[in-house]
């Protein structure tokens, strides 16, 4: 299943700086774990991702550098000590809207 | 769609021309590996697996005028002209601030060996020398006196050299010779070189024969740390005048 590219846009930024947290990557890399470990439903145009990078990297939320791997020269991401912190305030802002969407679907409460 | 157009049809919109170069091997870098990984996975040759995975990309020019809103030109022209204009700063004023530092060094160690005992040309042979090896302290300002010589002519020959330890916007100028608590009256001569570290000599005439005391510094200079030294000068050699 595919899902619409704006489904994903709002929640991007949480996921990328996410991804960084865990170690430094290129951008075919997030895209190709981003495919991984959504099983392919975040299957965007891969293009859209680099836009979406050079705004955090604009923000300072993470920073660039060229590193040339195996012979060949990637432009890698690392995140920052501000990123950090708006991962960790967009972390709870999705738990606080994932939940209640959750409860709303589950309907009234029984108790 | 070829490679190189569509790398062309998103870096045309990006308005900050500097950044151009970087965005187009970023891309450049996504396409070849997004094309290596189709060749391997679906066994494509290179042709079609470059405009699979340019395919795969999307819409040039969607992307390139999304990272034009990322690369603004105002904060990008701020950021590299007032990088430029640091850099410029930096090596206008700092470089012949630089340059004088060495060469005033350059200088003060030339002069430290070049007026050091062995080239000193005396105006008589020497009678006595004295090793001394101490340092006065004046605020700032460090004295240190080198060595006292006693000529057969009755000349007595004090070199030193000065240098700073601190921030000063006063001189430091020759060290006053008393001889045994008096100011001479035989007339004495200096010279110095400036520089990082000032090397010079004063001379004192007409100095008698007998054993003197003498008093090097700044004796009336009180509410500093050590503004005199006593070096004991020994009668001269017997039949040398």
């Amino acid at each position: 299943m595919e899902l619409d590219k704006n489904l994903i846009g709002g929640s991007t930024r949480l996921l990328l700086l996410a991804l960084l947290d865990e170690g430094d990557r290129y951008g075919y890399d997030i895209i190709r774990t981003l495919a991984e470990r959504s099983q392919n439903v975040f299957a965007f145009k891969e293009g859209t991702l680099y836009p979406v990078l050079h705004k955090l990297e604009a923000e300072g939320c993470i920073r660039a550098y060229e590193k040339v791997v195996d012979g060949r020269r990637r432009r890698y991401y690392s995140i920052t000590r501000k990123g950090k912190e708006q991962l960790a305030r967009e972390r709870t802002q999705w738990e606080t809207f994932s939940a209640a969407v959750t409860q709303i679907l589950g309907g009234p409460a029984l108790a | 769609m070829k490679t190189e157009i569509f790398l062309d049809r998103v870096v045309q919109h990006v308005r900050f021309r500097p950044d151009r170069g970087a965005v187009r091997r970023e891309l450049a870098g996504h396409l070849d590996d997004s094309a290596a990984a189709l060749q391997q996975a679906e066994g494509m040759d290179a042709e079609t697996a470059y405009a699979q995975a340019v395919e795969n990309m999307g819409d040039p020019d969607e992307i390139g005028r999304a990272l034009d809103r990322a690369h603004s030109p105002l904060l990008g022209w701020t950021w590299l002209v007032s990088k430029v204009l640091c850099i410029a700063v930096c090596v206008f004023l700092g470089a012949p601030l630089v340059l004088g530092n060495v060469v005033s060094l350059g200088i003060s160690a030339y002069n430290l060996a070049e007026y050091s005992r062995a080239n000193v040309e005396f105006e008589a042979p020497v009678d006595t020398w004295i090793d001394v090896g101490e340092t006065l302290k004046l605020g700032p300002h460090r004295v240190a006196i080198d060595w006292v010589a006693r000529l057969e002519n009755g000349n007595v020959c004090v070199k030193y050299h000065t240098y700073r330890v601190g921030r000063a916007a006063w001189q430091i100028g020759t060290p006053h010779v008393l001889v045994d608590g008096e100011r001479p009256d035989g007339g004495r001569s200096n010279a110095s070189y400036g520089g990082t570290i000032t090397v010079g000599w004063t001379q004192l005439k007409g100095i008698d024969a007998g054993a003197h005391m003498l008093t090097i510094g700044w004796p009336n200079w009180t509410d500093t740390e050590r503004a005199t030294i006593q070096v004991m000068l020994p009668a001269q050699k017997e039949g040398t005048v």
